[in-house]
């Protein structure tokens, strides 16, 4: 099965972005083909210097850098629309990413049997 | 497949896995998912299982009493198990983080959930041919 997680929420929002890893990574240990995309708020994960505990959050940070561990193979693909909408640049997230065009994303959706959101 | 269906007839239903993770009382997404479910059921496919997740999970209170004149948003799943079988499950893990179940003590569910982790979730969206998200 070839799975798309697809985060668009920020991590800021309560348990939402912990819960989602969970499901991810679980996912992921089923040995199934997983691939994430990062669209809208979602791009906030990657942000570099936050500071979760200060608000009560788990940090997910090391998780997000270890994704390979977990099995998930290809680095998450990141809206280049969603990046620049919030002046964040490609260069300045915490890991490396692949770039998709706004206009390309509904097509590479159509590449996925499954597709799970945050 | 019920037992008055024929295999061909069997063969042109779909397997579905549903996940809830809106809250009963929270908005449209988990009144839309029972719509469906509903539907699912009565139309003769197979509803293999509905996964409680994140929200979702306050589906499983036990002892939910809304005024008499509105739907109990919790007790017409029970329905839904109780007549048709359906496996209705609530996230260990997002359970437990709510409140909504303690592994410690016995926990009492609303009739017809129960409790498992997400590996359960995930067996059934590679067992269903369709999975669908509420919320």
């Amino acid at each position: 099965m070839r799975c798309l997680f697809v985060f668009r929420h920020s991590p800021w929002e309560g348990g939402r972005g912990a819960e989602s890893l969970d499901l991810l990574l679980t996912l992921a240990a089923f040995d199934q083909e997983v691939e994430v995309l990062l669209l809208d708020d979602g791009i906030w994960h990657l942000c570099s210097g936050q500071s979760p505990a200060a608000i009560g959050l788990r940090d997910l940070g090391a998780l997000w850098r270890n994704l390979s561990l977990y099995g998930i193979g290809g680095s998450p693909w990141v809206e280049d629309e969603s990046l620049g909408e919030r002046g964040v640049r490609a260069d300045d997230l915490s890991i490396p990413v692949r770039r998709i065009r706004r206009g390309r994303v509904a097509e590479f959706w159509n590449r996925f049997d499954t597709i799970l959101g945050d | 497949m019920s037992e008055s269906q024929t295999p061909a007839e069997a063969s042109r239903f779909l397997s579905y896995t549903l996940q809830v993770n809106a809250p009963p009382y929270g908005g449209e997404a988990a009144d839309l998912a029972y719509g469906f479910a509903r539907a699912l059921v009565r139309k003769g496919h197979r509803l293999k299982r509905v996964f409680f997740y994140r929200d979702g999970v306050y589906h499983a209170l036990a002892g939910a009493m809304p005024p008499a004149d509105e739907t109990c948003r919790i007790a017409r799943w029970s329905e839904l198990a109780r007549v048709h079988g359906v496996d209705l499950v609530v996230c260990s893990a997002a359970a437990q983080r709510r409140g909504v179940w303690n592994p410690e003590v016995e926990t009492e569910l609303a009739p017809g959930f129960r409790v498992a982790g997400l590996a359960l979730l995930v067996e059934s969206i590679i067992e269903s041919d369709r999975l669908l998200v509420f919320g």
